[in-house]
């Protein structure tokens, strides 16, 4: 064999060979956690609702104040959990849209209703909310981390209205508020508007 | 011309080089800084079994002082004893799956579940062993296992030193703080479930 064939044949066998292979550990999990993490924020309804939600908390006082944080998340989850498993919940879109108008509505009005029934009302909205950030998992990424990354925006957001409804105590704040809530329901109705077209 | 034996040589060497299987490095990540930070860095990338055990320090650290000072030796050792043995007996079919250890921790830290005595920091030390274990089991091919183990053990104590600590010391807001990660933590559990039963 002449030689130059020879090393042709070697040259060619080396770049056929396949490379080392590094498995992917975790793979997804970045892209899984941003995705998951970025859904409530680039949704305005999602948005406007989470702030109502710690807003009237704040409103609200204790305990509403740290159960709504503590249970929302919890509640959303089944809601996500029911989506997952394939459970249908009907008018999803038009639930989360009358979320913003109802909890904006609350605001707006410093509404007081007994404990109970604020936790239930804000617990039906948790699970339209949860069920559309569940079924919406893009291909690729993992589902632990997209679950992580959303859980943990929304109870940010709620951190953020709770934060801004502090305004409260001082008189021109608790006027403030109330305009806040209008302008969230306002944006409810659009967002209702929509969902019903 | 290449002829005869010659060709068919050529021929087995080309088929050879080019089927021939390249070093799989499978799950650990390689920092360049050895095992002991590998085992670390892995356990970083890992939130099934850091955020569980993040719940878990956070649980005994609500117990009280002493709770948070039993879970930061237990938990750490009791994941080394339980990553040995995951990697020893192989057997994936003793496992818990993810959700049930993060539906666990973040429901009894949401729910700020008073036990007695010191038994926060046992439930700590179980939850810690059971991950163990399942980390074990995954990262058992790797050649230096135990030394990046020991590597994720010593961060593993510096995590849940921290947050048992913070948790031991937590009042008014700070409490209801740490109850709102508990709760997270659950509901990303409850979610994982819904992922596997998917």
């Amino acid at each position: 064999m002449r030689p130059n064939v020879v090393r042709s044949i070697l040259i060619a066998c080396l770049m056929l060979a396949p490379t080392w292979a590094h498995a992917h550990a975790q793979a997804g999990d970045a892209s899984g956690f941003l995705t998951g993490f970025l859904h409530p924020l680039t949704g305005l309804d999602h948005i406007i609702a989470m702030v109502a939600v710690g807003l009237w908390g704040a409103q609200l006082g204790a305990p509403a104040i740290w159960l709504l944080p503590v249970t929302f998340p919890i509640v959303m989850a089944f809601g996500g959990f029911l989506g997952l498993i394939g459970v249908p919940v009907p008018a999803v879109e038009i639930g989360i849209a009358l979320s913003g108008v109802l909890l904006g509505a609350a605001v707006m009005m410093e509404s007081r209703p007994p404990l109970f029934l604020a936790l239930a009302g804000v617990a039906l909205f948790a699970i339209c909310h949860g069920h559309a950030h569940g079924v919406e998992l893009p291909p690729g990424t993992s589902g632990l981390t997209y679950s992580i990354g959303f859980v943990i925006a929304t109870g940010l957001l709620h951190a953020c209205g709770i934060v801004i409804g502090t305004i409260h105590r001082w008189s021109y704040g608790r006027f403030a508020l109330r305009a806040l809530g209008g302008l969230i329901s306002a944006g409810g109705v659009f967002f209702l508007s929509q969902a019903l077209a | 011309m290449i002829r005869g034996p010659a060709l068919r040589r050529a021929a087995a060497t080309a088929l050879a080089l080019t089927l021939a299987p390249g070093a799989a490095h499978a799950h650990l990540v390689e920092t360049g800084l050895g095992p002991l930070y590998d085992g670390a860095a892995h356990l970083a990338l890992s939130p099934e079994q850091y955020v569980p055990i993040f719940g878990a320090a956070l649980y005994a650290g609500l117990g009280g002082k002493a709770s948070a000072r039993l879970a930061i030796v237990l938990l750490p050792a009791a994941w080394f004893v339980g990553n040995v043995l995951g990697g020893l007996l192989g057997a994936p079919n003793l496992a818990a799956p993810a959700w049930l250890f993060l539906l666990i921790a973040g429901g009894l830290v949401a729910a700020d579940l008073r036990l007695p005595g010191r038994a926060s920091a046992a439930c700590a030390t179980v939850i810690g062993f059971a991950l163990g274990y399942s980390n074990g089991l995954a990262t058992a091919q790797f050649p230096q296992s135990v030394r990046a183990a020991l590597g994720a053990t010593a961060a593993i104590f510096v995590a849940a030193s921290l947050a048992a600590a913070a948790a031991s010391a937590a009042s008014g807001w700070n409490k209801i703080a740490v109850r709102v990660a508990g709760s997270w933590i659950a509901a990303s559990g409850l979610l994982a479930l819904g992922w596997a039963l998917r």
